[in-house]
């Protein structure tokens, strides 16, 4: 009896839709924000479908942390080996290099407008808002564990037509990234090996 | 005044240091074009490459460059991305025109996107020249000249390493461009190319390849 009262505890926990993390953008922004570090592995997949027949695909890893002070971001690519690479965020402190003859070099990438536009929306929903000064963030009515981020200025609209993001059903988690330049160009940005809560040393988003 | 002196003298400078196109003091013969072309694909081809940028202020930049090559329409489809995905430039470069598809900041100006698809296509396309003149320098190296209206080209072919090292000179015999072309794979696909724009504003493309495929409806 204890047994069958347990499973429909579970069930009726499960299926209702007002205590799932995602139910509303409040309760998503709310769990985001109490991440305090994460360290996961991604796989990029680009389509670029009149080009491609089928997507480019690298992979990297990233550690994340949010402490009193700021927000830190690392984010590199391992593979291919052609375009090994490492942004890190530090608070106000955002640097790029790409490794050359295996010694990491400075590079200027983030002086690119549109990379400049993601860099500053990583950091702002890292922290927890979705809502930020260049995307509008609404719930898709089909799939609820589907947040849309549309952009709210025309010149943006032209390099992004919008952004999805994946929830995972453990809170605060994403699953995918997916930004849509257009209808045929579009990237897919992968979770996996998610460990949350780890002990990362600051030093890991300021040195390449 | 002071500004005019220091424009000459710059100028002078640049002038002197400038290679000039060498003369050569032996008589050649007509080269045939699988013997200076071969670096060039004759089928269609999509290259995917790494290009890193060395830009004359220091700054360095790397993007992916995936080019789709018909050697017979002389035409080369062009996209730039960040490692990211994220598009920046996608052209059409056909009879030395070119038609933007997509072009977001730095490349929305036209001379960008004109100049970096011109450089990919003195890179990726065979030059059109009517006679190319072979040298045999040394045992280790040939030079096949190239003479059209507006440039001349020499190409070094290095028999020790099957490198090749291609230079553009303007029609006042000035050094413009090199481009070294190393590591070839079974297809004669280079692994790495090199482009020097020898330019007052001078810049170094360095591509790797990632991937190529060849097309396999290929029609001429």
């Amino acid at each position: 009896m204890r047994y069958k009262l347990t499973v429909l505890i579970v069930f009726l926990i499960s299926a209702n839709p007002v205590l799932c993390w995602y139910n509303t953008l409040e309760n998503i922004q709310s769990e985001i924000s109490k991440i305090k570090t994460m360290k996961a592995t991604f796989t990029q997949k680009k389509y670029l479908i009149d080009i491609l027949d089928k997507p480019l695909v690298s992979n990297g890893n990233f550690v994340y942390k949010l402490d009193d002070s700021a927000t830190h971001l690392r984010w590199e690519y391992t593979h291919p080996k052609q375009i090994q690479s490492v942004l890190l965020i530090s608070g106000a402190n955002i640097s790029h290099y790409i490794k050359t003859n295996d010694d990491f070099v400075r590079s200027y990438a983030t002086n690119v407008e549109v990379m400049r536009i993601v860099v500053e929306e990583i950091r702002t929903w890292l922290s927890g808002r979705l809502n930020t000064a260049n995307f509008t963030a609404s719930k898709d009515r089909k799939n609820d564990s589907l947040v849309i981020l549309t952009p709210v200025n025309k010149d943006l609209k032209s390099m992004i037509s919008f952004i999805t993001i994946d929830l995972n059903t453990k809170p605060g988690i994403l699953k995918s990234i997916t930004i849509y330049e257009n209808e045929k160009s579009y990237t897919v940005l992968s979770f996996s090996d998610i460990i949350k809560d780890a002990k990362i040393d600051n030093t890991r988003f300021t040195t390449p | 005044m002071i500004k005019h002196s220091v424009l000459l003298l710059a100028l002078c400078t640049i002038l002197t240091c400038s290679h000039t196109l060498p003369s050569i003091k032996q008589n050649g013969v007509i080269a045939s074009p699988a013997e200076w072309s071969f670096f060039f694909t004759d089928k269609k081809i999509k290259l995917i490459h790494s290009i890193e940028a060395s830009l004359p202020n220091n700054e360095q930049i790397k993007v992916i460059g995936i080019s789709i090559i018909s050697p017979f329409e002389k035409e080369i489809h062009s996209v730039v991305l960040t490692i990211e995905g994220i598009v920046l430039l996608e052209v059409i470069y056909k009879d030395n025109t070119v038609t933007t598809i997509r072009a977001v900041p730095p490349f929305d100006s036209e001379d960008n996107s004109v100049s970096l698809i011109s450089d990919v296509a003195l890179i990726l396309l065979k030059p059109s020249v009517d006679t190319v003149t072979r040298f045999n320098i040394s045992d280790k190296e040939i030079l096949f000249r190239c003479i059209t209206a507006d440039t001349i080209i020499d190409i070094h072919k290095y028999l020790a390493d099957y490198s090749v090292q291609m230079n553009h000179y303007t029609d006042k015999k000035l050094l413009k461009n090199t481009i070294t072309y190393t590591n070839f794979n079974e297809d004669t696909i280079p692994q790495n190319i090199t482009f020097i724009n020898h330019g007052l504003f001078g810049y170094v493309l360095s591509l790797e390849l990632m991937n190529y495929s060849f097309f396999e409806d290929n029609q001429k």
